[in-house]
């Protein structure tokens, strides 16, 4: 029920059988990986662009992982026809930033049913009410979804756990969702966990912080305005602040 | 130290330096986005302004009247 990360050329998961069918295996590993899943017994969630699990029971995979990644559709609108498209999108960017967050970390998205992940129409294969579970354990606002949720310490359905990053994708553009997903990246990569959460997220400014900046662009424009003409017998001077020069110049 | 009587150059002393750090605190307070660092820009920006407006009071103060005289 899980999308799993970009994962290494074996990754085991206890929630992958009923996804084996829809496993994008690489020609050159996908024999190896056939041949474990059936001698183990357990599925594989292998080197793949996406692994899609579906079931309402399966839990997500617990051991080996740094962080743990959720997506949460808990909003009404984004399961709107209408919405379908912007969802697909979204799953595509997730589905990459699970491919390169590292064997490490694991990217988690819900399913209610095996179907191709390509299926433009995939909201009404978005598994809501465990999305919906989580967002009311975690104290997450359907109406901020979707939400990417990144904690370190396996998710629990039922309590928060200590340490979690939550982003709110409700109100970005697809640049933004991109450019999140980046710099969540780069964290998780590089120091497997979330530092500054509302860097990441790039926080609105303070009103006091627009007032500062306001004031920097006043007193930079004041700068600006004058120049000064020395004319005597022997020297001429003429001094200008270094301001940019203006597009019309 | 308590000064005993005010001097014009006392002013020039007090407004030269007053002038060089609130200079200094102003140039850096332009030098880079007030996101990146607000609470140290808005210091910067209140002791020029601090320093600028003190000096403007001792010199008010010191000259108090004395365009009466």
């Amino acid at each position: 029920m899980c999308v799993a990360s970009c994962c290494s050329p074996l990754r085991y998961s206890p929630c992958s059988r009923a996804n084996v069918g829809s496993l994008r295996l690489r020609y050159g590993s996908s024999v190896l990986l056939l041949v474990l899943a059936v001698l183990g017994g357990s599925t594989l969630v292998a080197a793949q662009e996406a692994v899609e699990m579906v079931s309402a029971t399966d839990s997500i995979p617990r051991a080996n992982f740094r962080t743990w990644s959720l997506f949460l559709v808990c909003n009404p609108e984004w399961l709107t026809p209408e919405k379908s498209q912007d969802l697909f999108h979204l799953y595509r960017e997730f589905s990459s930033f699970g491919r390169t967050i590292g064997d490490d970390n694991l990217a988690v998205w819900f399913w209610k049913s095996k179907e191709r992940s390509d299926n433009p129409n995939l909201a009404e294969n978005v598994d809501v009410e465990r999305s919906v579970r989580y967002c009311k354990a975690l104290g997450l606002k359907p109406s901020e979804g979707p939400h990417l949720f990144v904690t370190s310490t396996y998710p629990d359905s039922t309590k928060p756990p200590k340490d979690f990053a939550d982003f709110s994708l409700a109100k970005m553009s697809p640049g933004d969702v991109a450019t999140l997903l980046l710099k969540v990246t780069d964290e998780l990569v590089a120091h497997g966990r979330i530092g500054n959460q509302a860097e990441i997220a790039g926080a609105p400014e303070s009103i006091w912080v627009k007032l500062l900046e306001a004031t920097q662009r006043t007193i930079g424009n004041f700068g600006c305005a004058w120049s000064l003409k020395v004319q005597t017998g022997f020297l001429t001077a003429d001094l200008h602040p270094p301001c940019p020069a203006s597009p019309t110049g | 130290m308590a000064i005993r009587k005010w001097h014009p150059g006392k002013l020039v002393i007090l407004w030269v330096w007053g002038c060089i750090v609130s200079g200094l605190l102003l140039t850096d307070f332009l030098s880079r986005p007030a996101a990146s660092a607000p609470l140290r820009e808005l210091l910067e920006l209140a002791v020029s302004l601090v320093v600028l407006v003190a000096l403007s009071a001792v010199t008010w103060r010191w000259l108090g009247g004395k365009d009466l005289a």
